[in-house]
């Protein structure tokens, strides 16, 4: 079953009022209520199966914050004393623990331990009962999760705390699991890959200066207590002696030893060995071949599809490189995770991607100098390709890549303006010149972190390509696809591989367009609706439009959108003009055939020819329920319309007198008032005899099976989608109409819907494109002298003989024309009287964008025939 | 000695109930310190897990642990640590720290202390030894002069003015009738009754999950279904009349519960059907006479020519008492107990500020002067008494 909106959007609202509740039970101290909530939330969590991973991850870190928040807050420094109310904390890290514990990702659970681990190592009087209590219960996870390189390393972490061997299970467990490691590996090696163990505890908690001293003690404790199989072993560790001199030597055994490991699969030791490979190299050598060297290993891994240890070696790297930064905004840090984050997009590996993404947020801090604000932005605009692929996107995600795409790669300053509101709120106190830090950074351009996608230049792509049909295909999972062909038929085709369309949040804004401006949350109008939609196309489509050159006025680019949803006209895009002013649109919901849609021959002068006289029959169908059904107004006492539909009354009067007095018409159909009855309706369909179906009247979505969407007859009957749909699909056919619609859409339950656009969509997608001409629809319920010129302009057009994407864009153009005219003269009058210009969006018009086209934009009516 | 002084060597009413415990200065209108009769042990928590252990002996070190927290202290820790009920447990040891703990809150001076004489309440079934225990801790740990045991219900009829009547006490964890003629009682004409209010409680607790339990994952305790029996509980005369009227669509006792983790629960007939083991035990699975069966009991112990003084003057007291509703129903049950001649003179009293009438009434009788007799004096005190005398004497001796 489909998850609607409404629903996720309760879940969520529960979610977070739960959270809150406990929250405040926490902060109450009632501990066993807010434990239940939030264990039953992390439940609910999990069984959820339509909220994406990364979702669920953020979810679980909401409730995993709660909790850390909370034991933080317990924690009350006064006067360099620390005052802790112990009952509430110890009671809380046990739930916390026991929290983390269920969770399917061992990561959280190990990182907390791990620094609270840390933490106690740091005391100065430690209770051995205590810690090894807490080491022999978190030994007991990691050998449930089978980490046995941690359960190792904690076990003789506790040795050295204790300074004795503490006779537990974990002990033995640990010691038998590195046997059966060690059998593996050849005798003359074991030692050193003991040596490496042992040592790598010392360097990683800082437990001794010299880890050589620590190995020495730690053997000579673990020499009595050592089972009898690893006894030999470990009495060999005082023979190997690493210095400067041999260091060059073992650097080889080293390094065979990861290949080793990995081939024998026993890779979950190997960071171990770059550990302790990378602090022999920063002595003997230095910081920076150390690092260098151990690179290496990420591609190792990678490539071997080794996540875990790959993930691992950035968070070493990153421990390095936190040393060294002074904590606040670190490019480096920055883009050590967004290089992780592009390994995992390239391996799909969601668990590490999510991962990385959440230690890049942690690191991209506030950007402080207009160099930082860049690479600030810059990184946000791949997050954001970087999730797309994967997650659900958030608004704050979407914000600032609009933000960086406006800026720095469109130089929109004036609509990067308008976003700023929408970004976090200090930005605005950091972003008050926009020309100044464009200009300050646009030489970081070229020698700023980037990834070799595309070339910028691609050979075809050059400035003589003249574009005459595109094809553009955004399916369900939003990868983009397209095809284009040049005037002198040459074909470039691709997909966009960095990033996939993910289009709710401007949909959100687009659904604002027709709220009540006080209503609205985003303040933009038509056209900077074009703008955000034009920036929001992947930097490859935009190059796109942006280099190909259009012939000539005569040969119109076509442009064929096969979407599995339609949310967005694309025709409202906006780069200096909308597409529905420069180009032939047509679209086509859901999915092509196998053979995929073929360009087809379009002849360069399309310009009118003469009509046939008395071509075309035309069947005209009122169904605006202008009688009935009728309900009882109390406060009006009287009845009165339930689906009222006047601006469709109005439109169907003029479309009337128009068809009546034009003489391409040769036989005219209408069912008007009483005689539009579903079964004179029927039966005229099935006449087949129509070029040109025009429909006004309600249409009721069925969420169900949109296929059985219907529209009410006068007779109070129904006519579905699907009963049309046969009628004009019968074989036989030959008619291939025109349909127009011009329709209110309600919801099964009688609920006006607002945005028809998807609904309108899952409807027509539901015809049969080879049996019609296509479909022009009208999307918003208006009707005044614009939309009755377009339309009356569309149809002129039509009959003489263009394409039906044309006609529509020549009706379109034809009206800007006259609105223009009209503009000019009231500024004409103004500056006469001198009352200043009075200010006319001529951009912002709903009528231009109000019809839109299903079907291939190249078809002609005039084929039909 | 100042006045003050003199007011913090007045006898100090000690009342340990299974739910609260009172402490004040006798005279005084009301107990100085109320808390609730609960005690939490510092590492005994509610929430056991396995999964990391330690911490407590980690954070915990020896000069941080004070085992014990008291009263409304531990109280704060209730959904933290588990909470104990000292008179339940009957650990004396864990009751004078919780004692010696209030005293300190009484701000005493240092002179003055442990040197004030100590009124006991009791109920009439604590047992000899049990007295032996509690005077062993004031005389031998604490030191206190002298004290006196003194029942609740000489106090509740006290407060009331009256010499006759029975009192029916229906606390939180005892039920207790007792009756007395002109002053006197008789061991034979008193009863504990087997139902008190956390019976009630747990009964409460069963309609609402057999109710809900099918229908819809609720989670409740029994702090929570004490609280919701606190409030909202009431008692009727007709429980099955109503029930009736609530399947016909009857709103009048519907009533919704937020819970703490923001789920609702809505109850109407289960807030009086929860009082109602008190009148039919076997519904608990307790097979005893209801209370008013019992109180009639009672009464009929006494002479027949003694109702008359009697029925007149049944009160309740205790929290349990503070249903609404409790009193008619009470009396609506007894009378059927007797003949129409006497039903007439029934009459079931409730006292107001009923939960502390017990100490209340000790107080006024302490006040009246009329707490001369039964007081137990230290045996040290009376040692070094007599000491003092034998030292006196002998200087007399010697100066002659």
């Amino acid at each position: 079953m489909a998850v609607t909106v409404d629903l996720k959007q309760q879940f969520l609202t529960n979610f977070q009022n739960k959270i809150i509740t406990a929250r405040k039970l926490l902060y109450n101290a009632n501990h066993k209520w807010a434990s239940k909530l939030l264990d039953n939330l992390s439940l609910e969590i999990e069984k959820n199966d339509w909220l994406d991973a990364q979702k669920k991850h953020q979810l679980i870190m909401i409730i995993s914050n709660s909790w850390w928040m909370y034991l933080n807050s317990l924690v009350k420094r006064k006067e360099g004393e620390v005052e802790i109310d112990l009952i509430r904390y110890i009671d809380a890290y046990k739930r916390f623990f026991s929290f983390l514990s269920k969770l399917d990702d061992f990561y959280l659970f190990n990182n907390f331990c791990t620094n609270l681990l840390k933490e106690f190592i740091k005391k100065e009087e430690l209770s051995q009962k205590g810690i090894t209590k807490f080491i022999n219960s978190f030994s007991a996870k990691l050998y449930e999760r089978e980490d046995y390189r941690k359960l190792f390393e904690i076990q003789i972490l506790q040795i050295f705390l204790r300074k004795s061997v503490a006779p537990s299970e974990y002990f033995n467990l640990s010691m038998e699991r590195l046997g059966k490691t060690l059998i593996n590996l050849e005798p003359s090696k074991r030692a050193l890959f003991l040596y490496i163990l042992i040592e790598s505890v010392c360097l990683k908690y800082k437990l001794m200066e010299d880890p050589v001293e620590f190995v020495k003690f730690i053997n000579k404790i673990l020499v009595n207590r050592l089972p009898s199989y690893l006894k030999n072993e470990f009495s060999n560790i005082s023979r190997i002696n690493i210095n400067e001199r041999s260091f060059n030597t073992i650097l080889v055994d080293l390094e065979d030893f990861i290949y080793y490991l990995n081939d024998i699969s026993e890779y979950s030791w190997i960071i171990t060995f770059i550990r302790g490979i990378f602090s022999k190299i920063q002595i003997y050598q230095s910081y920076g071949d150390a690092v260098t060297y151990i690179r290496k290993f990420i591609d190792f891994a990678i490539n071997r599809n080794r996540f875990e240890m790959a993930f691992d070696i950035y968070d070493f790297l990153e421990d390095l490189f936190i040393y060294q930064s002074d904590l606040s905004y670190d490019n480096i840090l920055i883009e050590l995770w967004v290089e992780a984050c592009r390994k995992f997009v390239d391996m799909k590996e969601k668990k590490y991607l999510l991962q990385s993404l959440e230690k890049l947020n942690h690191h991209l801090k506030f950007p402080k100098t207009n160099a930082q604000i860049f690479h600030y932005f810059y990184t946000c605009n791949i997050i954001w390709q970087f999730k797309s692929m994967f997650f659900s996107l958030e608004q704050r995600d979407f914000w600032r890549m609009m933000f960086y795409r406006a800026l720095f790669e469109e130089r929109n300053f004036k609509l990067a303006e308008k976003i700023i509101p929408y970004l976090d709120e200090d930005f605005n106190k950091v972003l008050t010149d926009l020309t100044i830090l464009y200009n300050e950074v646009e030489a970081l351009k070229k020698d700023i972190y980037k990834f070799n996608e595309y070339n910028d230049n691609l050979p075809l792509f050059h400035e003589n390509y003249s574009i005459k049909q595109i094809i553009l295909r955004i399916n369900s999972i939003g990868i983009i696809s397209y095809r284009m062909i040049s005037v002198d038929d040459k074909i470039i085709e691709g997909f966009i591989s960095n990033e996939y369309w993910n289009d709710s949040h401007l949909i959100a804004i687009y659904n604002e367009l027709f709220y009540e401006s006080k209503d609205r949350k985003f303040i933009f109008n038509l056209a900077e609706f074009g703008e955000l939609l034009y920036i929001f196309l992947p930097k490859l489509i935009r190059d796109f439009f942006k280099s190909f050159k259009i012939e000539s006025l005569n040969l119109i680019p076509q442009i064929y959108f096969i979407l599995d949803n339609m949310t967005i006209p694309f025709d409202l895009i906006y780069d200096n003009n909308y597409f529905l002013l420069k180009y032939s649109i047509g679209y086509k919901i859901g999915e092509t055939t196998l053979g995929g849609v073929a360009f087809e021959e379009i002849s360069i002068n399309t310009s009118a020819e003469e009509p046939l006289q008395k071509s075309f029959n035309m069947l005209i169908i009122e169904s605006v329920n202008s009688k009935n059904p009728l309900r009882w107004n109390e406060y009006t006492k009287q009845k009165e319309l339930i689906f009222p539909f006047q601006a469709g009354a109005d439109e169907l009067d003029y479309l009337v007198n128009f068809f009546n007095g034009r003489d391409e018409i040769d036989h005219i159909t209408i069912l008007i008032g009483a005689n539009s009855t579903r079964e004179n309706i029927l039966s005229n369909l099935s006449k087949n005899m129509y070029h040109i179906i025009i429909f006004v009247g309600n249409i009721f979505y069925s969420k169900w099976n949109p296929k059985n969407s219907f529209f009410l007859t006068n007779d109070n009957n129904i006519i579905t989608f699907n009963e049309i749909n046969q009628i004009l699909s019968k074989n036989g056919s030959k008619s291939q109409p025109f349909i127009f619609f011009n329709a209110q859409v309600y919801d099964i339950e009688g609920k006006k819907l607002r945005n028809t656009l998807r609904y309108f969509g899952e409807i027509v997608a539901q015809f049969d494109y080879n049996k019609i001409t296509g479909i022009v629809s009208k999307n918003y319920p208006i009707f005044n002298d614009e939309t009755k010129q377009i339309i009356s302009d569309f149809f002129i057009n039509l009959f003489n003989n263009n394409s039906q994407g044309v006609s529509l864009l020549k009706a379109r153009q034809q009206s800007i024309a006259n609105k223009m005219e009209k503009l000019i003269e009231e500024q004409v009058k103004d500056s006469i009287s001198e009352m200043g210009t009075t200010h006319i969006d001529l951009r912002s018009s709903l009528a231009i964008s109000s019809y839109l086209l299903f079907g291939k934009p190249w078809i002609s009516l005039r084929k039909n025939q | 000695m100042s006045s003050e002084e003199k007011s913090q060597l007045r006898p100090l009413i000690l009342d340990i109930g299974s739910q609260n415990f009172r402490l004040g200065w006798a005279g005084d209108d009301f107990p100085d310190i109320i808390a609730p009769s609960i005690y939490v042990d510092n590492s005994d928590y509610l929430f056991t897990s396995d999964v990391i252990d330690g911490l407590e002996d980690i954070y915990i070190t020896e000069k941080d642990a004070e085992s014990y927290l008291f009263g409304h202290e531990a109280l704060k820790y209730s959904n933290i640590l588990k909470i104990h009920e000292f008179k339940k447990k009957g650990n004396l040891n864990i009751f004078a720290k919780y004692f010696y703990h209030h005293y300190k809150q009484l701000k005493i001076t240092e002179e003055n202390q442990f040197k004030q004489p100590i009124i006991i309440i009791t109920p009439f079934y604590m047992s000899k030894l049990e007295k032996t225990k509690l005077q062993d801790i004031f005389f031998k740990i604490f030191d206190f002069p002298s004290i006196v045991f003194l029942s609740e219900n000489q106090g509740v009829l006290a407060i009331l003015q009256k010499n006759s009547g029975v009192v029916v006490n229906i606390g939180e964890v005892h039920t207790t009738i007792t009756s007395f003629l002109h002053g006197f009682s008789n061991v034979m004409a008193r009863d504990t009754y087997p139902i008190s209010g956390k019976e009630l409680t747990r009964y409460l607790l069963n309609l609402i999950l057999t109710k809900k339990g099918s229908k819809e994952s609720v989670y409740l305790d029994k702090t929570i279904t004490k609280e919701i029996k606190d409030k909202l509980s009431l008692c009727i005369l007709d429980p099955e009349g109503e029930i009736k009227r609530i399947k016909d669509g009857f709103t009048k006792y519907n009533r919704t519960i937020d819970l703490p983790d923001g789920k609702s629960l809505e109850i109407n007939s289960e807030r009086f059907l929860c009082v109602e083991p008190l009148f039919k035990p076997s519904l608990i699975h307790i097979d005893y006479v209801g209370l008013p069966e019992a109180v009639s009991r009672i009464i009929r112990f006494w002479d027949r020519e003694n109702w008359e003084d009697l029925l007149p003057n049944i009160i309740i007291v205790g929290g349990t008492s503070l249903i609404p509703g409790l009193d008619n129903r009470l009396k609506f049950e007894i009378s059927k107990y007797f003949s129409e001649r006497i039903r007439d003179k029934i009459n079931v009293i409730i006292v107001s500020g009923r939960k502390h009438v017990g100490w209340i009434g000790v107080s006024v009788i302490w006040a009246q002067g009329k707490l001369q007799k039964g007081w137990i004096q230290n045996p040290s005190h009376e040692i070094s008494k007599q000491d003092q005398e034998i030292k006196e004497s002998n200087q007399i001796k010697n100066k002659s």
